[in-house]
């Protein structure tokens, strides 16, 4: 009975605290043997000076890659369920894997096509004594009670058991020895989870993880992290996730690291963590030079960098790339921006914040620490995510489910407020609530093992939402000819590096190229333009970035202007009929680029963003379907996008 | 002094006080339906009794959570929380916070259904059982062909109003042995795609294009056929015809399958019974009367 008791109130303080998450990544500094030159060396052997006639044998790099959620609550959030989700994540899976469901608001939904893996990241507690009376103990069964209920079960008269078991509990007639809720037996939700994952899984065609979300959430500044396992259950389930409640847990992330080390030390397995939502941090999320009371230093770095390889920097509580503060020459950094507050709106957000809440800037800010450091803390790779509340990865615009419960789809979500704080007067409307994004990961084939590898060498990419894909490689030798190879990602493995990887020891003379493509969703919109983002850090030790526009759809009358800057793509969008079509921009682009700015004593990132065409928000097919007029300053329209991990060049 | 009091009266947490008061005086100290540990009645007990069990529990939990066993000045702060935590319960049970608390009771309906659930998990399917449960629902299990294929792929974008001509010229001149290798434009996906089911094509070329691709039958290039990137002569290599599976194939899918459907009749069944022993009364104001519909909705769906 007490830990019934307990559970409940640990619920409540959990929500009370906060209902969010975000994640987050980095890696070992380029001095240690990092994934991306191993992965150079061991293509090496792949592709050896005298190739094979066939260019399609021995092909053992990622063809394709997967799309996938790896961050969905389930009704077994206790935020999620106050906000009234029914769904389980049993319900989860099943919509992900492209199943038509029943929405926690009785509509009826389904993926325009399934997802290619999920992570069900929920908090976890709960209950469950079935098994052990079913299961293992004879001894129940010589009661009359236990041997009755036992029939009945068996028998098909699982109904009447249970009310009969809920009534004998509830008068104090349980039979002698039996578990009661509350005891040892007593199952927890994290078993529940782990059986939903297991059951889910299906290795070569879709891959359900284990995983829940660590939610330290301290003053609502959000330094939400998701965990991850490679590991099936046999290994999950000797632990119970890591808490943030005092005594049991902690709101330390360096805390979270120690458990994810205990894991690995007593299973073997693995882990990774994946920070999100640093736009919510209130400065908090990539400190400088302080955390919890200590000093940001090498062994901060070095293991921040070796849990968290990945950040998600997408999803429906906005998108922190960039932020136009931070980065007023970037045309495109506004977009679907959280800049308000913290999490729960009880703090306003000041501008000297944003330098430690965005990924940008953590990459740049990165390099200034491994200067100092010789290690890089946040040398993370991109992905997005949901975080949907709903059991719902539903992340198109034109199919958008919402982030909780009550923002499933009906006219009232264009109105409603979804956050208001009365001290500091924040107001979050509905309407802001972005319907983003989903994580591509280049692995080698759908499994757990493969797709985890694949994070942790951070060969991933973040969306907006749709699914295109997109291919990144850095070497010192491509020529602009490789842009016209039958198998770009041959020729990328080959000569370079993917995203996620390193470039060090520039040759003499040489300066770093870039193999760089994109096509388009195969049911979405054309593309605008690939643009690679370059941070640095100058001469003087000052952290700089720059954005190149590398290859554009319409090339033929699009040429930059006077001014250095390309002409828009222009927009075909109806916003009132939410409706577009792909007459401009162009299915597939592709190019081999040069650092035309480059210092070989400087370290640098590179990253590409892969903007499409301008297409209806999600509020725009809203206004159109329920005939109800948006409010003022409501965005109706967007560049969905992509955003690929970056390649770090180190000297 | 009525300026502050007016600011006073708008203070959440006055409010707070204001009404909690208000409950202590309705249901008093202790009075009312309290909800109790099980096996007690009467007054809420002033007594916490932690047994040896109960600091296992706690231990074990510190353990699984941390990897290691608590200290001895962890365990006490273990038992000061739990002890914490456990007078907070009484007294707020004891002044009825978890009355309309929208958290709470969704908490315990969800353990009462987890309860259900569990009975459900209890009984194995037999093997006839999943067969049966897969024969009359083969929709749900069928699997979809498989096709192999080459195809030259022709950009839209760049050929402009010539992609379908290039595409038809290109054509005749695979089927007369061109070097596919040569022909058309550069394609991301590569121009070979391994045994792959229809859904997968599906997934990467749409809807369109795998619809048109499984209906090719013959040996040679085909086509053009139409996708969300462009257009593509085919040449379809192999094809495995769509069939049923042996149970071995499915048999995680099915069982789950059938699992699920069991507990949704199970837990409708055992709510139906719950439901019988209430007498609802919708009271309705008469300016806002429900509807027949609205009426007819079936108990227990969420509103």
């Amino acid at each position: 009975m007490n830990k019934r008791v307990l559970s409940i109130t640990f619920l409540i303080i959990l929500m009370v605290a906060g209902l969010t998450l975000t994640a987050h990544a980095a890696d070992e500094a380029a001095t240690d043997p990092c994934l991306g030159t191993a992965d150079h060396d061991k293509l090496d052997k792949v592709f050896p000076s005298k190739p094979n006639y066939s260019p399609y044998a021995g092909r053992n790099f990622p063809t394709r890659p997967y799309f996938g959620d790896t961050h969905l609550h389930t009704s077994f959030s206790m935020d999620a369920g106050a906000f009234g989700a029914r769904l389980t994540p049993r319900d989860a899976y099943l919509f992900a894997k492209g199943k038509e469901i029943t929405s926690n608001t009785n509509q009826p939904v389904k993926l325009s096509r399934s997802l290619d893996f999920l992570v069900v990241a929920d908090h976890s507690d709960g209950m469950g004594f079935f098994p052990q009376l079913m299961g293992g103990d004879p001894e129940l069964l010589t009661t009359p009670q236990g041997r009755k209920w036992y029939d009945q079960i068996k028998g098909g008269q699982g109904a009447d058991a249970a009310l009969d078991i809920i009534m004998s509990f509830g008068l104090g007639k349980m039979p002698k020895g039996f578990p009661v809720p509350g005891t040892r037996a007593y199952r927890d939700a994290w078993q529940e989870t782990i059986k939903a994952a297991e059951e889910a899984n299906d290795p070569g065609r879709f891959t359900a993880f284990i995983g829940y979300e660590w939610t330290s959430n301290t003053a609502a500044n959000n330094l939400h992290r998701n965990i991850i396992f490679r590991d099936n259950a046999d290994k999950a389930s000797r632990v119970e996730p890591h808490t943030t409640l005092k005594p049991l847990g902690s709101d330390n992330p360096a805390d979270l690291w120690k458990w994810m080390s205990a894991y690995e030390e007593k299973t073997g397995g693995d882990v990774l963590a994946i920070a999100h939502n640093g736009n919510l941090s209130n400065g908090t999320m990539f400190p400088m030079v302080e955390a919890f009371g200590k000093k940001i230093d090498r062994e901060y770095a070095v293991t921040r960098a070796k849990w968290e390889r990945l950040y998600e920097m997408t999803q429906t509580k906005g998108t922190g790339e960039a932020h136009p503060y931070l980065s007023p020459n970037d045309e495109f950094a506004d977009f679907e921006i959280w800049d308000k507050c913290n999490l729960d709106g009880s703090m306003a957000k000041t501008k000297d914040m944003l330098k430690f809440e965005y990924a940008r800037e953590a990459l740049k800010n990165g390099l200034y620490l491994e200067s100092k450091l010789s290690v890089n803390p946040y040398k993370f790779g991109m992905i997005g995510s949901s975080d949907a509340h709903n059991g719902l990865a539903a992340m198109e615009e034109e199919n958008f489910f919402g982030k909780t419960a009550p923002q499933e789809p009906s006219p009232e979500r264009m109105t409603k407020t979804f956050i208001k704080h009365s001290k500091t007067g924040v107001t979050i409307m509905d309407w802001e609530v972005s319907a983003s994004g989903y994580a591509a990961v280049w692995a080698t084939e759908n499994t757990r093992e493969a797709i985890f590898d694949a994070m942790q060498r951070r060969e991933t990419y973040a969306t907006t939402g749709p699914r295109m894909f997109v291919r990144f490689f850095g070497g010192w030798d491509f020529e602009p000819n490789d842009a016209h190879n039958r198998l770009p990602a041959a020729i990328g493995y080959s000569k370079g590096v993917p995203m996620g990887g390193d470039l060090s020891a520039a040759p003499a003379g040489k300066v770093p190229t870039f193999l760089v493509a994109a096509l388009k969703d195969p049911i979405g919109a054309n593309l605008d333009r690939i643009q690679i983002i370059k941070g640095w850090l100058d001469a003087r030790g000052d952290v700089q970035e720059k954005i190149y526009d590398v290859v554009w759809g319409d090339a033929d009358n699009r040429k930059f202007g006077a001014d250095g800057k390309l002409p828009s793509v222009g927009s075909t969008v109806d916003a009132e009929n939410a409706t577009w079509t792909n007459t401009i921009g162009n299915p597939e682009l592709i190019t081999v680029w040069k650092d035309p700015d480059f210092d070989a004593k400087q370290r640098a990132f590179y990253y590409a963003r892969v903007l499409e065409i301008p297409t209806p928000r999600w509020t725009a097919y809203d206004a159109k379907r329920f005939g109800f007029k948006p409010l003022p300053g409501t965005t109706m329209t967007l560049q969905e996008r992509a955003y690929t991990s970056p390649i770090w060049y180190t000297p | 002094m009525q300026e502050s009091f007016k600011k006073l009266i708008r203070e959440p947490l006055v409010h707070f006080l204001i009404i909690g008061t208000g409950l202590f005086l309705l249901f008093g100290w202790g009075g009312g339906p309290v909800p109790l540990p099980a096996g007690q009645s009467g007054l809420p007990s002033t007594k916490i009794v932690i047994a040896p069990s109960d600091i296992d529990q706690m231990t074990a939990a510190f353990t699984r959570t941390w990897q290691r066993p608590p200290t001895e000045t962890e365990v006490k702060v273990l038992v000061d929380n739990f002890v914490r935590d456990e007078i907070y319960y009484r007294e707020g049970l004891a002044i009825g916070l978890d009355r309309d608390d929208s958290v709470i009771r969704r908490r315990m309906r969800q353990k009462m259904e987890f309860i259900f659930e569990d009975i459900t998990a209890q009984a194995e399917p037999t093997d006839d059982e999943l067969l049966a449960y897969m024969k009359t629902h083969p929709d749900a299990y069928l699997m979809d062909p498989q096709i192999a294929f080459r195809h030259v792929y022709f950009n839209a974008n760049m050929r402009g109003k010539n992609a379908e001509a290039d595409a038809r010229q290109i054509l005749a001149r695979l089927n007369e042995g061109m070097d596919a290798e040569l022909a058309g434009d550069p394609f991301m996906l590569g121009a070979e795609i391994s045994l792959s089911p229809l859904w997968d094509i599906r997934k990467q070329f749409g809807e369109e294009f795998s619809r048109n691709l499984s209906g090719l039958m013959s040996e040679k290039w085909e086509g053009p056929l139409r996708s969300g990137f462009g257009l593509h002569l085919v040449l379809v290599i192999q094809r495995v015809a769509s069939r049923l599976p042996e149970l071995e194939e499915v048999r995680k899918t099915v069982k789950r399958d059938l699992m699920a459907e069991r507990q949704k009749e199970l837990m409708d069944a055992a709510y139906a019974k719950l439901r019988d022993r209430y007498t609802v009364e919708i009271e309705r104001s008469e300016t806002k009367a429900l509807s027949s519909a609205e009426e007819k909705m079936p108990q227990g769906v969420l509103r």
